[in-house]
């Protein structure tokens, strides 16, 4: 067992882009055990170039990524696979296959990772479908639900291994409020009940001010990071004007208070 | 007793004097470890039907989400064999897992109904009027792709010609050197399939004649519309599809552009000018090919050869043929950006637009090619 105490995510001065162009750079967090981490900014500011990195599928052009402690880009192939096999991801648009129903979807990873049978592998996925509240909608395709019960699905998908760390990429991106809050609380009693560590890669202020305990913020013009803390923290950094004009849309008056917290 | 898995799942059965079954797991309950121990559950449950089971979890030392559902799953095995189930001890702090993870008791919507088997006759029904659909819909199709390109002859400001170059080179220059491959392969094959049974009635010198006529009329057009197929007629349904499946035909009428001559008009004009062209290329391709095997094989002279291609041929023949490949250019790109523009449902609906496209575009040319043969013969072409 890991030690409670040990961060899950380091982040160690990390520069990252794509090909020769830098998106992000000299980037260090440290993302501690059970809690919802955020890293947050505008469109285009690198946040999910950060989780590519993390999540193994963009080599970082300097700096280095540990995930309990080990580099996934020194290890070995059959090694990174196994480290990486504890990560679930939720993708933004959900990703789910859509030649295959619900079940057959969350039951993916466990074909491939367990040596669970087919009835305990349509266990175990009707069992993660009810945790996101999707009990019944087993034998349904995704394009025969909403755009919300998509992203619900996705993250039973996600969590199919009984992830330790989940990545959430943009969780409330084209959901209406309502979906949108439901999806937070979903998060919060996942991350609860499951202890497990989140880190939420969003712009979406009501998501950010309803889950998340530590940021980071990101900013395109800065390429990296322009502050970081816990939300009361943040939200203090009134001399930063990103900060400012990104917090400004959660208050009524567009001012720095704490409505809307 | 089922040894103790990867981490150590581990499971006990006793079995009571008065029928209850009493299931003692201990360990650690993850996907990777419970495989074995699941099994053996069931298999412990199934052979007492109805029995009163126990589950002792006091010695589970963790339990994840994959743990619970086998809790679960023996509970609903149990239930249904008639039996109850009773899970005692299990340690409090993964108690919430459970609670996630264990069904409500409420009906779950219904799934969609399997749909039953149905008769050859319902099978036939269907299949008609799918394909009558099918034939109605590309009549509308050729249609709008009549009024788009009127349209574009009568103001050919309007059309994106940036567009048309792109598909110009996609459709031709690209496709260039698979055509004059394939064609070139074809003569040489014909004159070898020719060669032994004219050598034996010892008429060797009419192999180019019949080669010349054979590439010309009919299979140069051919290879020619069934590479564009291959090539261009797929990569134009698979782009329109995947533009329809990621809404961006629908911003284009939003905007109140005309999906079909934006995406439809620059493909068809493009295909209609570079089919002819390739087929002039693959004609010479294939007269090569050919010629290469007559001289080589047969002997033949190549001044010989070429007197009789030019015996065989006239303008006719020439024109004949590159009229079968504008016909044949058209529909492959038509048919292409008409599957396209059905697509939906995703990157299966794409991939069956392509299929399609491929499909709908060499029984199209068969068909043509059909109706033009007999059109030529009456009119004495």
């Amino acid at each position: 067992m890991s030690d409670p105490q040990s961060p899950v995510v380091v982040v160690e001065d990390l520069t990252s882009g794509y090909g020769s162009k830098v998106i992000v750079e000299h980037v260090s967090f440290t993302v501690r055990r059970g809690e919802v981490f955020g890293i947050l900014g505008g469109s285009g500011s690198g946040k999910s170039t950060v989780l590519k990195n993390i999540v193994g599928l963009l080599p970082p052009l300097g700096g280095r990524i540990l995930i309990e402690g080990q580099d996934p880009y020194a290890l070995s192939h059959r090694k990174r696979r196994e480290l990486l096999r504890g990560i679930g991801v939720l993708y933004q648009q959900g990703a789910l296959f859509g030649s295959m129903t619900l079940a057959e979807n969350v039951e993916l990873p466990l074909h491939e990772h367990t040596a669970l049978k087919r009835h305990a592998r349509r266990a175990v996925a009707a069992a993660k479908l009810h945790a996101v509240g999707l009990a019944g909608y087993e034998d349904y395709y995704p394009d025969e639900i909403s755009g919300g019960m998509r992203k619900r699905a996705a993250l039973a998908r996600a969590m199919a291994l009984d992830p330790h760390l989940l990545l959430l990429d943009e969780p409330s991106a084209g959901l209406d409020p309502i979906t949108s809050a439901e999806m937070d609380k979903l998060i919060l009693r996942l991350s609860s009940v499951l202890s497990i560590t989140f880190i939420v890669v969003t712009h979406e202020l009501a998501s950010i001010l309803a889950i998340v305990d530590r940021a980071v913020m990101l900013d395109k013009e800065a390429r990296g990071i322009v502050a970081a803390g816990t939300l009361p923290e943040l939200r203090a950094r009134t001399d930063l004007p990103f900060v400012r004009r990104f917090f400004a849309r959660a208050t009524p008056e567009g001012g720095d208070g704490d409505a809307g917290a | 007793m089922a040894g103790p898995e990867r981490n150590g799942a581990q499971l006990d059965v006793e079995k009571g004097g008065d029928g209850t079954l009493t299931l003692v797991l201990r360990g650690r309950l993850a996907a990777e470890s419970i495989a074995r121990v699941w099994e053996r559950g069931r298999r412990a449950l199934r052979q007492r039907p109805g029995a009163r089971v126990q589950v002792d979890a006091s010695g589970v030392t963790y339990c994840d989400g994959a743990g619970a559902a086998m809790l679960v799953d023996f509970d609903r095995t149990c239930a249904r064999t008639g039996g109850r189930l009773e899970l005692r001890d299990f340690p409090e702090a993964f108690q919430p897992i459970l609670d996630l993870v264990r069904p409500e008791l409420r009906e779950p919507p219904a799934a969609e109904p399997c749909p039953p088997w149905e008769s050859v006759a319902t099978f036939v029904g269907r299949r008609t009027v799918e394909l009558l659909r099918d034939a109605r819909s590309l009549v509308g199709f050729v249609g709008e792709v009549t009024v788009a390109m009127l349209h574009a002859i009568l103001f050919p400001h309007r059309v994106r010609w940036r567009d048309v170059l792109r598909a110009m080179q996609t459709t031709g220059v690209d496709a260039f050197p698979v055509v004059m491959l394939v064609s070139a392969l074809l003569g040489l094959i014909l004159s070898y399939q020719s060669a032994d049974i004219l050598h034996r009635f010892g008429a060797d010198v009419f192999l180019p004649f019949g080669l010349a006529l054979s590439i010309v009329r009919e299979l140069g057009p051919l290879m020619t519309a069934i590479v564009l197929t291959a090539r261009s007629g797929s990569a134009f349904a698979a782009e329109i599809g995947t533009m329809k499946v990621n809404e961006e035909v629908d911003a284009l009428s939003t905007m109140g552009l005309d999906p079909t001559r934006f995406l439809v008009t620059p493909r068809l004009i493009a295909a209609v000018l570079v089919t002819p062209v390739l087929t002039v290329f693959a004609n010479l391709a294939g007269l090569v090919g050919g010629t290469i095997v007559g001289t080589l094989q047969l002997g033949l002279p190549l001044v010989t050869c070429i007197n009789e291609m030019r015996k065989a041929l006239d303008l006719t023949d020439l024109f004949g043929g590159l009229f079968k490949a504008l016909v044949f250019g058209t529909l492959v790109a038509a048919i292409g950006c008409h599957r396209g523009m059905q697509t939906s449902g995703g990157a299966v609906g794409v991939g069956a637009a392509t299929t399609s496209a491929v499909v709908s575009g060499i029984v199209l040319i068969a068909l043509a090619d059909a109706v033009l043969a007999v059109v030529y013969y009456h009119l004495g072409l």
